[in-house]
């Protein structure tokens, strides 16, 4: 039995450590382009920051792929021919008799003029993050980018000296990230964002309004409401034009989204409108024996992000299906959470969609700021969105599971309280109703 | 937010003296020759004819280079706290355990035992109980005190460390009282993510701090047997003494300062804690049986690898995040920073009634 497992992130390793599990005999080889070994992607930051090293970042001992028999093939995936049962890769081929595609997703490429300017760029791969490292002087602490082109345009920056001004364009997650290191860095940060303020999923104006404030206290010039125009420059990046203004940079990091990395595929396997590749609930793709996962995959039941805890969860069901085991994937209440700066924040089930009756809101403004939601329906709570304070949001999840009325959250809400030590609990006497 | 959330370790890898760089290696080999002639001022002044440290605490108007270095252990502390918040003070726990520790550390490890002195009495130091000092369990070195401070130091070890190990965990000494561990958490901060997490230094701490804890037991048996029967059994009395000396060299000298703090800038601050020190390896066998665990929140982890990076006692905490599991690791000083550094709030320190420990269903 040879098993092909294409992507060694979140899913496809969960995938290939299951497999091994279920079928020790199975002939078993990982296909990665980017990294010999799997390394977390959300900790992609933290090596620019300076604050992890690579090998910090790989949830598996380097000595896995040894003592679970895991081939590792660094080649990158071409095209796949579901009838000959083959997996195209750059100067090679490979047979399968079930393959997993687990390719993740890449950065949307900048729509505007100018974007193939030499120092715009974006922050998602090891190439992403050798690039910036190089342009802003810094050592690298990634892996050195495969020679041969880049997966996508990416040309280097400026070579002449660091630098100092960074146009940073979008407001989600990764672009908040960016700004926020590269302030930490001590460079000029231009954060572009095209609505109003700076919205990670799940959060209302009003609590993303707390992250914009505490983005502009950290001296990121937030430029809120411009929607970018054109990259200007000759040769290289000088100045990028909003629709607020020209601002002077030398870098710009693009950070408005990430697509599925499916391209490769050729039509062999049949997408959604997303680009993502349709699977049913257990993960079976249109060709027989092949299965995908994680953010290359198509949601099941609602649309998602990139998410590091959904892929992880799908790449378990993948393995065990790779190993020929019937399963599937539930994908239960969505939850999320995250950090920009110091602000911690926790979305649970969904907010702001038709279902929502009511909504109950609590704000405080003391030793402790933070703002907590809570969206109830018909059936009882629905959704949580919390910014500043630390919620278990597993309690959370089975509340909304259980359809929990109002009177029993606020009774049990501190059951879900996840604070640390010493600080003070949450005292919401007062709810704002709307 | 601004009471839990992390900041401050942006550049750790990149800062010159936190990569093991020339400068970090500076200073590990200043601090060893600190220590070496500290603790072996005496075969110095025979040798060479020096004597620094005495000639140092004399001109200072302090009693002897013991007093010098604990006025110098408590500087160094106080300095390493100030960097420490600036680092992480935006956490209340953080803030309220290094100020704690700090103080405990300056009244009871310094300011008390010099007072002492001046008061014509012999010092005596609070904070350090067996089996981290055997002398807190000395029947010779117990007579030379009132008898209070003997069954402070019996109640101490028999009452108190079981009962608040098991009810908080061993961070009460060893991350809020102890000035070993003092000392990592403020001067050794700078250093914390050089612990090494490979599997092969567990297998070793496992067993090296269990032998010392051994060793700690038998020599103190030997100590106390000699001083009640040494008059009749010349042969224990012949083996007693040198074994005694041998472990304040070995594990007093050796272990716990020249390499304890020597090797901070290369190996982390809690080397000694971690692979040495016997009152660790007793709290940490206590802490299994008790109340203190690190919480997880199910299915929040993104692997980033940041609570096992910052961990000083060289625990792969993700592997559990990873996994949902809440746990207790008896090497766990309970400092704190996993919870802290975490960008996904994902885990927390508390004392878990035994109810508690079981899922909260809604």
């Amino acid at each position: 039995m040879r098993l092909v497992i294409v992507g060694n992130g979140a899913a496809g390793m969960q995938a290939a450590l299951e497999a091994r599990r279920l079928a020790p005999a199975a002939e078993i080889t990982v296909v990665s382009e980017e990294s010999e070994h799997g390394f977390s992607r959300p900790a992609l930051m933290y090596l620019l920051a300076g604050q992890l090293r690579l090998a910090d970042t790989e949830p598996q001992e380097r000595s896995t792929l040894a003592k679970h028999r895991l081939e590792m093939r660094r080649a990158r995936a071409v095209g796949l021919d579901p009838v000959t049962k083959t997996l195209l890769l750059e100067g090679g081929a490979l047979p399968y008799d079930r393959l997993l595609v687990a390719t993740g997703a890449g950065p949307i490429a900048p729509p505007w003029p100018g974007s193939d300017l030499a120092g715009v760029g974006a922050f998602v791969t090891m190439a992403d993050l050798a690039w910036l490292e190089d342009a802003l002087g810094l050592t690298r602490s990634g892996i050195a980018p495969r020679p041969g082109p880049p997966p996508y345009g990416l040309r280097p920056g400026p070579r002449h000296r660091p630098v100092q001004a960074v146009a940073v364009i979008g407001g989600g997650p990764i672009a908040l990230e960016v700004a926020e290191t590269l302030r930490a860095l001590g460079r000029r940060v231009h954060l572009v964002v095209r609505q109003e303020w700076l919205a990670p999923m799940g959060l209302d104006g009003r609590q993303a309004r707390w992250i914009t404030e505490r983005a502009r206290a950290a001296g990121v010039e937030v430029h809120a409401g411009a929607s970018v125009e054109r990259f200007e420059g000759e040769g290289a990046l000088e100045a990028v034009v909003t629709s607020e203004g020209r601002v002077k940079v030398e870098l710009a990091v693009v950070a408005i989204g990430v697509a599925p990395n499916t391209g490769w595929l050729g039509g062999a396997l049949a997408l959604d409108g997303h680009g993502a590749v349709q699977v049913d609930a257990g993960l079976a793709a249109s060709a027989m024996d092949v299965f995908a996962a994680g953010d290359c995959a198509a949601a099941i039941g609602a649309a998602h992000p990139a998410s590091w805890r959904i892929a992880r969860a799908q790449g378990l069901v993948a393995g065990q299906r790779l190993a020929g085991q019937d399963a599937r994937y539930a994908p239960g209440v969505w939850h999320d959470g995250g950090k920009f700066f110091d602000l911690e924040h926790t979305v649970v089930g969904a907010l702001g969609t038709p279902a929502v009756r009511y909504e109950l809101r609590h704000e405080e403004r003391g030793a402790v700021r933070s703002c907590l939601r809570l969206a109830f329906g018909e059936a009882g709570l629905l959704g949580v969105s919390a910014l500043g304070r630390r919620w278990d949001d597993g309690v959370l999840r089975r509340w909304i599971a259980a359809g929990r009325d109002e009177a029993f959250v606020l009774a049990h809400l501190p059951e879900a309280a996840f604070d640390a030590e010493f600080v003070p609990p949450l005292r919401a006497a007062a709810w704002e109703r709307s | 937010m601004d009471a839990q959330g992390q900041e401050g370790l942006l550049g750790t890898w990149r800062s010159p003296l936190g990569a093991r760089g020339p400068l970090a290696w500076a200073l590990a080999l200043g601090l060893v020759s600190f220590y070496v002639a500290l603790y072996f001022e005496d075969e110095l002044g025979r040798l060479l004819g020096l004597r620094p440290f005495t000639a140092l605490a004399e001109a200072a108007g302090l009693r002897d280079r013991w007093f010098l270095y604990g006025a110098l252990y408590s500087v160094a502390m106080i300095g390493g706290a100030v960097r420490f918040l600036r680092r992480h003070g935006n956490a209340r726990y953080h803030q309220i355990r290094i100020a704690v520790n700090v103080a405990v550390q300056v009244a009871l490890g310094f300011c008390l035992p010099f007072a002492m002195r001046l008061w014509g009495a012999r010092e005596f130091y609070f904070s350090y109980l067996w089996p981290l000092r055997l002398e807190a369990l000395d029947p010779g070195q117990l007579a030379l005190h009132p008898a209070a401070f003997a069954v402070y130091s019996i109640l101490a070890v028999l009452v108190a460390v079981p009962l608040l190990t098991l009810r908080y965990g061993k961070r009460w000494y060893c991350s809020w009282v102890c000035g070993c561990g003092g000392l990592a958490n403020t001067f050794g901060d700078p250093f914390r993510h050089l612990t090494s997490k490979s599997e092969r230094s567990w297998r070793f701490e496992k067993v090296s701090v269990h032998a010392v804890l051994g060793l700690a037991a038998l020599t103190t048996l030997l100590v106390a047997l000699d001083f009640f029967l040494g008059a009749e059994l010349p042969w224990l009395h012949a083996v007693a003494g040198p074994v005694r000396r041998a472990y304040g060299f070995v594990v007093g000298a050796v272990l716990a300062g020249v390499i304890g703090v020597g090797v901070y800038p290369l190996l982390g601050p809690r080397v000694w804690c971690r692979n040495f020190c016997p009152m660790a390896a007793l709290l940490g066998l206590v802490q299994k049986a008790g109340r203190f665990r690190i919480r997880v929140k199910e299915d929040a982890c993104i692997a980033c690898g940041n609570c096992s990076a910052y961990c000083e006692m060289g625990i792969d905490v993700r592997a559990y995040a990873e996994r949902g599991e809440s746990f207790t690791r008896a090497a766990c000083v309970g400092c704190g920073m996993c919870a802290h550094v975490c960008p996904r709030g994902v885990l927390q320190l508390e004392n878990a009634p035994t109810k508690r420990r079981l899922p909260v269903l809604g």
